[in-house]
């Protein structure tokens, strides 16, 4: 188990290694200069060029990158913002906590709740509860997630008045940014628990199982659900990845000070460096999550173990049936 | 010799050439069981809507779309404005139809960016194999470790705030299902006997490749495009919404709504936050219910 924990870590290190690249190599491709964009259309050439010199952004591309590299690796250096001129990397060490309780809280949501409606629906194929629960769970997949946001302002606070509207200094604010960022991945986790759970359904060990006079609640709990789970972890893990995109509307929505919040800014206000780094950040730690997803994977799944123990990990196919 | 007509061999002749007319192939199959499921042919049909009043907008409303009248600021529902006026007296009704086009539009042209070119590398991986497939799926991999929408608010903001660059920034960031969807299907379809058997018999790669390939590994690409076209909807009106792609005053759901959060807080500007909102709701739902009919009309073994 340790070797294939050491060895998904390591495999974490060229993908890792990958984002950075294609982050930075999208940012460098960018059409225009960074010293007008930043001193404004007002500046003389000549303080451009000394800007230009300052950031060292006549230097050859791949230079750049060397020292971009350089500066990440050995001091966790992110460059400075164009505006601020602030260090970036203190500023989104600043905000990371909050978006990530958002994303953590949005995730538990949606897995206390999608994975009972899931579970109950394909139990009760075709009956009410089934229908309603997919119903609603295709609207929510289809849903604008920053749309519903402004729909649960327009309700919750203009008209009733219960919640307030922005910010999160009290608890009660947590609320509708909280169930607007989980309502995309709480549909998708209710749809995919219900495809995976039908499909176990019909497999012989159940029959078996049932035959033998095993307890309802033990077929379900432990041979339906035990093997329908790879399906509902995968999707897991890529709701996560959407979870912390979709969060960059919702946190300028609820005017929630966290780092999808501090993207929105900087794009308005063309801050490159801030917006790059904001999106390498939040990358590597969705490669981090899903890191973890796979190591579930191992533990949940005995299978997945033996492929290991052979001496040759297989990668191991859980398509998600969305 | 002559040959000989019969009014027996006409009629055979005719039920052979409607046979051969009404030959079942995965299509025809699968078109026969989306036709019996009612809420994908709901879904179709509203989509069928949606096309049309993108394509003809000004059969719909006799209103421009950017006509201001200081007269009617925050207009309520009427006759004369279906759906309300805005904060610059625009009618609302009128600027949701036209922004159908820019959203039907671009997420079209962002999907076929993304089918060509993740169409390439899939077919590229699942022929070659190998050196090939292990370089083109690590670089997916890669890609797809980025969460999509990042990937498209970095690539818009890149290429710079304009339409072409939204679609590009879209269809690059959702290269990497469609690329797992080709070579998945590619790989199928060519390990499939009757490919085999068809090669045996001495077909070549022409009929192998429109006759047993196409066919059979169409179905999980539509039903992917079907979904990524929702997907894409929505990508493009949250982009909008913060500043990215389609600039004023051109109309786009995600922009309307943009412009109605600023009065979210004035009771009566509702149908300014509301509207934009349903008009992007019932179409990517209507996607997304064809996607499910679809992809059970093709693989019925989920049903």
């Amino acid at each position: 188990m340790l070797r294939y924990i050491i060895k998904r870590v390591l495999m974490m290190i060229p993908v890792i290694f990958g984002v950075v690249t294609i982050v930075f190599f999208i940012t460098a491709i960018t059409p225009g200069d960074p010293a007008a964009q930043i001193l404004g259309p007002s500046s003389t050439e000549a303080q451009r060029a000394e800007l230009r010199e300052e950031l060292g952004l006549n230097r050859p591309i791949l230079v750049q990158y060397g020292s971009y590299l350089k500066n990440l690796v050995l001091k966790g250096d992110l460059g400075t913002s164009y505006i601020r001129k602030a260090p970036i990397a203190k500023e989104i060490a600043e905000r990371f906590p909050t978006t990530f309780k958002l994303a953590c809280y949005s995730m538990i949501l949606a897995i206390v709740i999608g994975v009972p409606i899931g579970i109950l629906s394909a139990l009760r194929r075709y009956s009410w509860i089934d229908i309603a629960s997919m119903s609603f769970s295709l609207v929510g997949v289809s849903i604008p997630n920053f749309w519903f946001a402004l729909l649960l302002i327009l309700v919750f606070s203009v008209k009733i008045g219960w919640l307030p509207a922005i910010g999160i200094s009290s608890p009660a604010g947590w609320i509708l940014p909280v169930i607007a960022t989980s309502v995309a991945s709480l549909a998708q986790i209710a749809r995919t628990t219900r495809s995976s759970v039908l499909e176990t359904m019909n497999m012989d060990y159940i029959r078996t199982a049932r035959a033998k006079g095993q307890k309802e609640s033990v077929v379900v709990f432990k041979h339906m659900l035990k093997n329908a789970v790879i399906p509902i972890l995968t999707v897991c893990g890529l709701m996560f990845g959407m979870t912390l995109g979709g969060q960059v509307l919702i946190e300028s929505i609820f005017a929630i000070p966290g780092l999808g919040k501090y993207m929105v800014d900087a794009i308005m206000s063309n801050d490159y460096p801030c917006v790059q780094s904001s999106v390498l950040y939040l990358s590597v730690v969705f490669s981090v999550v899903s890191l973890i997803i796979d190591l579930l994977y191992a533990a949940v799944d005995p299978r997945v173990r033996a492929q290991f123990k052979s001496g040759k990990p297989k990668k191991i196919k859980a398509t998600a049936k969305a | 010799m002559s040959k000989i007509h019969t009014p027996a061999m006409d009629k055979a002749e005719q039920k052979r050439q409607k046979f051969q007319k009404r030959r079942s192939t995965p299509f025809t199959d699968g078109w026969r069981r989306l036709k019996k499921n009612k809420l994908a042919m709901v879904g179709l049909v509203i989509i069928i809507v949606y096309a049309v009043i993108a394509i003809f907008p000004s059969l719909f409303t006799s209103y421009s779309y950017v006509t201001q009248d200081y007269t009617s600021l925050f207009a309520p529902l009427s006759r004369d404005h279906l759906f309300g006026t805005d904060n610059l007296g625009r009618d609302i009704f009128t600027r949701v139809i036209y922004a159908a086009r820019a959203s039907l539009g671009i997420s079209l042209l962002s999907v076929a960016v993304s089918l060509f070119f993740g169409g390439v590398l899939g077919s590229i991986a699942a022929f070659y194999g190998g050196k090939a497939d292990d370089i083109i799926m690590r670089f997916i991999d890669i890609l797809q470790s980025i969460p999509g929408t990042l990937l498209a608010i970095t690539l818009a903001m890149a290429l710079g705030k304009t339409v072409v660059s939204l679609m590009l920034a879209l269809g690059i960031s959702t290269i990497p299902p469609y690329a797992k969807v080709v070579r998945a299907a590619v790989l199928t379809a060519k390990d499939r006997q009757f490919v085999e058997v068809s090669k045996c018999l001495g077909a070549n790669d022409r009929w192998l490749i429109t006759r047993h390939m196409i066919p059979n590994s169409l179905g999980p690409i539509i039903v992917q495009t079907t979904f990524g076209i929702a997907a894409a909807i929505l990508m493009i009106s949250s982009l909008s919404y913060i500043g990215l792609g389609i600039q004023p005053p051109t109309p786009e759901w995600g922009s309307m709504l943009s412009d109605g959060k600023q009065f979210l807080q004035m009771g009566t500007a509702w149908p300014m936050t509301v509207i934009p909102g349903l008009a992007i709701l019932i179409v990517s739902f209507a996607l997304n219910v064809l996607g499910d009919g679809l992809r059970d009309a093709f693989d019925p073994r989920l049903k």
